[in-house]
This record gives C-alpha cells, structure tokens and sequence, in this order.
C-alpha cells in the first residue's frame, strides 16, 4: 500500500509537468487549431530563466514563478505577432510545421548560448528541502511544493477560462470563430493572448520543474512528446482533458517502473494511451 | 408602412466574392428605420454573399455601405456590433458548450456594464420565455428551433438598431418557421429594424415591408410584401406556381 501511494504521488509530480504543457498544447489548438511544438521548448526557456535568476540573485525557484510566466506570456505573444499570425494566413502545412521549426530554433539557439552542460539549482538556494511524513507516505518537500504550484496553476486557469471575461471570450473564439466575431471578439486578440498564455503555462511548469530536475536545452523534448498523447488521451481540444491525460500519463509512467520494470516505463504509457484510445478513440473528454 | 422613416442602412452598388470572382454585381438597396426589410432568392443567387460583405467576412470588391451615414465598407466583422448592427446568422452558430444563459451574455460582449447586461437579459427573457426555461441547458443539446431563438435573443443582447437575420428558418418544420417569424414581427416593436434573408418567400412576403428578389448575384425585383405576393412571376418562380 505504501508502495502504491508512493509511486502514485511521483507519478503525480510527472504528470503535473506533462498536464500543464498539453494543457497549453490543447488551447493552442482549440482556438486557432495551430499543433505547438514549440511547447515542450517554452517550458525548457522558462527552466533557464529561473536557473539565472537563481543564479544571479539567489532567489528561491518557485519565487521566480511570476517572472517566468510574464517573460513566457510577452515572449508567447511576440512569436504569435511575428510568426504564427503570418502562418496563419499561409497554407496548412505551413500551419502544422511552424512551431516544429521554432522548437529547432529555439533549441540550437538555447544549445549555443547556454551550451549543453546538465545544470541544477543548488539545493542550499531552495526553501523547501528535506521530508515530511504524510501518513503512510515519506514526501520530499523539494517534490511536494512544486506538485502543488502545478495544481494551482491548472486550477488558475480553469478559473481564467471559465470565469473571467477574456476567458469566457477564449472559449467562445474556439467553438465557433465566425460567432464569436460576430459578438464584438476581436480574433487576432485572442489568438495572441491565448498564445501568450499557453507559453505561460509551460513557463510555470519549466519553473516548478528546476526544483528537482536538470536544466538543459533539450528539456523539453519529452515533455513535448507526453504532453501531446495526453491531450490525445484527454480529447483534442479539451483543456480539462489535456490537465487529466497527462496526470493520467505520469501516474502510468511511474507505475509501470515500479511494479513492472523501470525499463518498460515507455511501454507501459503507451499501452494505458492505447487501450484507452480503443475505448474512446476521440480521448475521454473528446465528446465533439 | 414606415416609408417615410429614415434610411438606417445603405448599400451601393455593392460588389463582393471569393478569389478575386465576384459573387455579386451592382447590388444596391437601403433599409428604413422600423421596417422588416427582406432580400429573398434561391440557393447561390447572392443573398449569402450579400450579408457576408455587409458584416466583414468578406471584403467588398467596390461599392459603399453606409450604416447611419457612417461609410462602414470592409469594416472586420468584430466591429460591426460596436455599430449598433447584430447579426444572426445561418445555421444559428451558438457557442455549443456553453449554457444558454452564457450564450446570451456572449451577445452582450461589449456592454461592459453589469447591471446594462441583466436589464437586456431581463428584456430578452420577457420577451422569449421559452429560452428563460432553458437558461442553464448546454446551447448544443437545444432542438433547431429552440437553437434559432437563442440566436435571435443573443443577437438582441448587444441592443441593436439593426438586427440581420440570415435564413431563420432554414431547417426548421413550419410551424416553427410560423413561430420564429412572429417572433421578428414582435421584436421590430421594440424600434428595431430587421433585414432578413430567407428562401422561403411565401412566409416572409407575408410579414415584410418591402423585400427584393435576387438572381444570379443581382436584384431583380423589388416591391412591398404584398405587391410581391400578387406578382404572377414571383409565383411561378419562388412560390410554387
């Protein structure tokens, strides 16, 4: 039992990261139905971003939450103005392979500039260290506070979406744009914000990551890879199932190396995403 | 009826299309405040084509709209509702995931006013109590005719001057085609003046003031309802002999 909790709240940690980056992936493709691949690359930026300004002021990586997402959201919503608005207008494969390129870019030029080298944040900069005993299960603050970030975060936007004004305008534009125009919603607007936004998402994911994990150009490609079969798994589109696809995939990750073999982790996610896809082949939120 | 109302909208000489093909030619006519004005037609003769280059989604080729003396040609269409115009438009295109009652404060977009947006939600409610019954039900589990009073009640949110409506009736069974048009009798009531465009010319002839009758992308009739009605070629060819 023990056993079990322990794996569920790692496989929690991973999915956390991989649930906020499909969860941008998912927004970005529900309202302008562009496939970010530059996602995974957002959430790598955002990683030195805290590292530097852990660096350089010694400032606690979760402190530096606020200034990742905003440098995030500016640096999401200039990608938007100078390249994807012009994608847009352009044919659909120019579309589709944009954001791989962008993601290219963006990792050379972090290759470059940052070199290659595995960094870490200095445990003695952090505020959380050290365990706690939650019943049965042992927790590492240094993995618990960042968990708690994520959900908050993913709980913030779903708050954003569906309670605020330019949320609610986020979710009209990506049901039905011709509406939504016809309403008094500016597209373009909403197109570069909800693009300013998913960076930010990622961005907060990058932070809470730099807790616990190495910090290195090629980050993100993982994460990429996971954060897009979750939002397959959770339903193209669906942000609440992008969030619940990729805790799904962590906890899948996690339990498959613990009780089968850390080898075969892979296999055990892709073997969870297949067997759900062959009962809901439109992923569990995907009712449209 | 109102003919000597001032015109609220006009269209000159409008020519628009896709691909650089015109759709439509020389189309000019002009709305008066009060009335039910109607532009009519078959499949592909230019009354889509028409709206869509009144409200933004397509940009006119030449020719001047003119909304209150304002000249309003190849405004985008999030603007249009800022000038006191609504448009419904065809297939209802109701945001599906959202409740009713989100769908029509949806229509109140732009009215940043709480207490602006209740009073027109009140208004609305009185005026469709139907939708009132249905406030919190999901837009897209609502049956056609229910989805088209929500359409026209979202339209009312933003307080229009002009409400366009475009081919209300379309998939509708007739006694719900009855049921909406008289709904667009009772809003013109409240000041507010309606273009409609339908293919069912039989209902609309009946409850508009003036309408014209397009082919192949150009008026080629106009006249009150009535007058319409009466007409032997109007018969032969929209009314069923």
């Amino acid at each position: 039992m023990q056993m079990f909790l322990q794996a569920l709240f790692e496989g929690l940690i991973n999915g956390s990261t991989i649930a906020l980056v499909a969860m941008g992936v998912s927004l970005v493709w529900g309202v302008m139905g562009i496939l970010s691949f530059s996602q995974g690359e957002f959430l790598m930026l955002a990683m030195f971003i805290t590292f530097y300004i852990n660096a350089y002021f010694g400032l606690d990586p979760l402190l530096c939450l606020p200034f990742a997402m905003v440098a995030l959201f500016v640096i999401g919503f200039a990608i938007y103005k100078l390249i994807i608005a012009r994608a847009l207008k352009g044919p659909t494969l120019s579309q589709r392979l944009i954001t791989f390129a962008l993601s290219m870019v963006l990792v050379n030029t972090a290759l470059l500039v940052f070199s290659g080298d595995f960094k870490t944040i200095p445990t003695e900069t952090l505020m959380f260290s050290g365990s706690i005993q939650l019943g049965l299960l042992i927790v590492p603050l240094q993995k618990l506070v960042p968990l708690i970030l994520s959900l908050s975060v993913a709980l913030f936007m779903f708050w954003f979406l569906n309670k605020t004004r330019t949320g609610t305008a986020i979710r009209a534009v990506s049901m039905n744009k011709t509406a939504a125009g016809l309403v008094g919603i500016n597209a373009d607007r909403i197109y570069s914000l909800a693009f300013g936004l998913s960076a930010a998402t990622a961005g907060a994911a990058g932070c809470a990551l730099t807790y616990f994990y190495y910090v290195y150009p090629n980050v993100g490609k993982n994460f990429q890879l996971w954060s897009f079969i979750a939002v397959v798994l959770g339903g193209f589109g669906s942000i609440p199932g992008a969030f619940v696809g990729g805790l799904i995939m962590g906890i899948a990750d996690t339990m498959t190396g613990v009780y089968v073999n850390a080898a075969l982790k892979y296999v055990g996610v892709i073997v969870v995403f297949l067997l759900i896809v062959q009962f809901k082949p439109k992923g569990l939120f995907g009712g449209k | 009826m109102s003919s000597d109302g001032k015109v609220i909208l006009e269209v000159k000489n409008l020519k628009a299309g896709y691909n650089g093909l015109p759709a439509i030619h020389d189309v000019s006519f002009s709305v008066k405040e009060g009335q039910i004005l109607a532009i009519l037609g078959s499949n592909g003769a230019g009354k889509s084509s028409t709206l869509r280059a009144l409200t933004g989604a397509i940009t006119p080729m030449g020719g001047q709209i003119l909304f209150n003396g304002e000249d309003i040609t190849g405004i985008p269409s999030y603007k249009i509702v800022s000038k006191g115009m609504a448009m419904v438009p065809e297939g209802r295109m109701l945001f599906p995931g959202m409740s009713v009652e989100e769908n029509l404060n949806m229509g109140a977009y732009l009215i940043k006013d709480k207490a602006v947006v209740e009073e027109r939600l009140k208004m609305v409610y009185e005026l469709f109590p139907r939708v009132q019954e249905r406030r919190a039900q999901k837009a897209g589990t609502l049956s056609g005719g229910e989805q088209q009073m929500v359409a026209i009640a979202r339209g009312l949110m933003s307080n229009p001057k002009l409400l366009i409506l475009d081919e209300p009736s379309l998939g509708l069974m007739p006694k719900l085609v009855a049921e909406v048009f008289e709904f667009v009798e009772q809003i013109t009531k409240l000041g507010i003046t309606i273009l409609i465009v339908e293919q069912n010319a039989n209902e609309t002839l009946k409850m508009c003031d003036y309408a014209f009758i397009m082919q192949n992308g150009e008026i080629v009739m106009e006249g009150t309802g009535e007058d319409l009605l009466a007409d032997e070629n109007v018969k032969k060819a929209y009314l069923g002999g």
